[in-house]
């Protein structure tokens, strides 16, 4: 048995260039999202709005369109709550995200290469979710309110990472992802008197497996 | 001021009463702390009394031209000349939620709350609206009594409610089962009705026409 598990390990790393060489490419990735505040303000003061971390899973299904060039569909779903803070007071709402876009991969080495750094841009769209338990109090609903309601938005993509072929049909991926957005002002409105405005930058590092065929 | 038949008024003053008392009977006493009200000769209803408020109800009996007078202990108030109306829908604005007051008393019905901005109406959902002087029912009703739940005294003269401008179907306008001079117009927020932080609800009756804002989202 001890000759075996080398053995094995040889015959991967010497078939794995191959994996980069084929043509489609399916998996999932997971990894956690987090975006930067904004600040809101009205007549008496301000306060912080935004989405907390949260975990992040998603699909790829991906095409060597040419030996460095490929492109992918994917699909993320975010678990992102909503919150406000300030004042020494806060408020959160339960909320998530779906994102669903096309990228455009960059590969910096050639198609059979075992490690294979690459930097992706895109876009696509965005449904921002608040699902949390409504009530006629919120704290610091002066400022912003956390809202049960849906929105689309269109967003940009842009981030990289490495793949690394762990076998003739299946890749590691790690990667980050910016999710790049105009802050949904439906999902988190303004108060009267407040305002809101800005873009939302979600960074999501993810790592993954997919396999190639 | 606008006010109709079988209406909750406050009277504002000064030694209107020798103590602080509210009544939670029902009838309701015309009489509290040997203080009474009477509206054309006729006594009121008295829910609450202190020096300086009294909270009535209106007879539903008196319509047109009338005068209110306080008897107290201490003696006779001066007349109080005034018009009820028909109708003069009012909605209460005595909601509460966390340190905020005076929120309308609009009510959602997915979760029984106050409507809010942090809990605004949504399309497609049914809400309650409580309110006083809608008038007169049928069938009819004693002043002083609390409403039955059957039958229902509905308003004689239907309100329409509009949202942004687009009328709602109504459910119920009368007499909220168990309260007295309390009214409720239950209405149904359709698909089609505009959102916004703030949306006109309004409340015509007869001739008079009442307006508040709710937020209003999909």
């Amino acid at each position: 048995m001890k000759t075996i598990y080398p053995s094995i390990l040889t015959a991967l790393v010497l078939i794995a260039p191959a994996c980069l060489a084929q043509k489609w490419e399916v998996g999932g990735v997971t990894g956690g999202g987090f975006t930067n505040g904004l600040t809101v303000s009205n007549p008496v003061g301000t306060a912080t709005t935004g989405f907390d971390p949260g975990l992040a899973f998603g699909a790829v299904l991906g095409q060597n369109l040419y030996p460095r060039l490929s492109g992918e569909l994917r699909y993320t779903y975010n678990f992102s709550n909503l919150h406000v803070s300030g004042a020494g007071e806060s408020a959160t709402f339960k909320g998530l995200a779906h994102s669903m876009h096309y990228d455009i991969l960059f590969h910096a080495r050639r198609p059979r290469a075992r490690v294979q750094p690459f930097a992706a841009a895109g876009g696509g769209v965005r449904l921002f979710r608040g699902v949390g338990t409504e009530s006629a109090y919120q704290p610091l609903s002066g400022f912003a309110l956390l809202t049960k309601t849906n929105q689309w938005t269109p967003m940009a993509t842009f981030g990289g990472g490495i793949k690394y072929a762990l076998g003739r049909r299946v890749l590691l991926r790690v990667e980050v992802r910016d999710y790049f957005s105009r802050f949904p002002t439906k999902v988190i409105a303004p108060a009267p008197g407040a305002h809101l405005a800005g873009w939302l930058h979600d960074v999501v590092p993810m790592a993954g497996i997919t396999f190639v065929f | 001021m606008l006010v109709a038949p079988g209406g909750l008024v406050t009277v504002w003053g000064s030694h209107l009463s020798p103590v602080n008392i509210a009544n939670s009977e029902v009838p309701v006493l015309t009489a509290l702390a040997d203080s009474c009200l009477t509206v054309n000769g006729a006594l009121t209803p008295m829910l609450f009394a202190s020096p300086h408020q009294i909270n009535a109800q209106l007879p539903f009996e008196v319509e047109g031209n009338a005068t209110m007078v306080l008897h107290t202990p201490g003696g006779k108030s001066n007349n109080l000349d005034f018009t009820i109306l028909s109708t003069a829908p009012s909605v209460f604005r005595s909601g509460v939620a966390g340190p905020q007051s005076g929120i309308p008393t609009v009510v959602r019905g997915k979760n029984n709350q106050l409507v809010t901005a942090a809990n605004p109406i949504h399309r497609g959902e049914a809400i309650v609206i409580y309110a006083t002087g809608l008038g007169r029912t049928q069938p009819p009703l004693a002043t002083g009594l609390g409403a039955p739940t059957d039958p229902l005294p509905a308003a004689i003269v239907q309100p329409d409610v509009s949202l942004g401008g687009l009328s709602l179907p109504l459910y119920y306008a009368g007499l909220a089962p168990g309260e007295v001079g309390v009214y409720q117009i239950n209405a149904w927020v359709p698909w089609s009705a505009p959102t916004g932080m703030l949306v006109p609800l309004t409340i015509t009756q007869g001739s008079v026409t009442t307006t508040l804002t709710v937020r209003v989202i999909d």
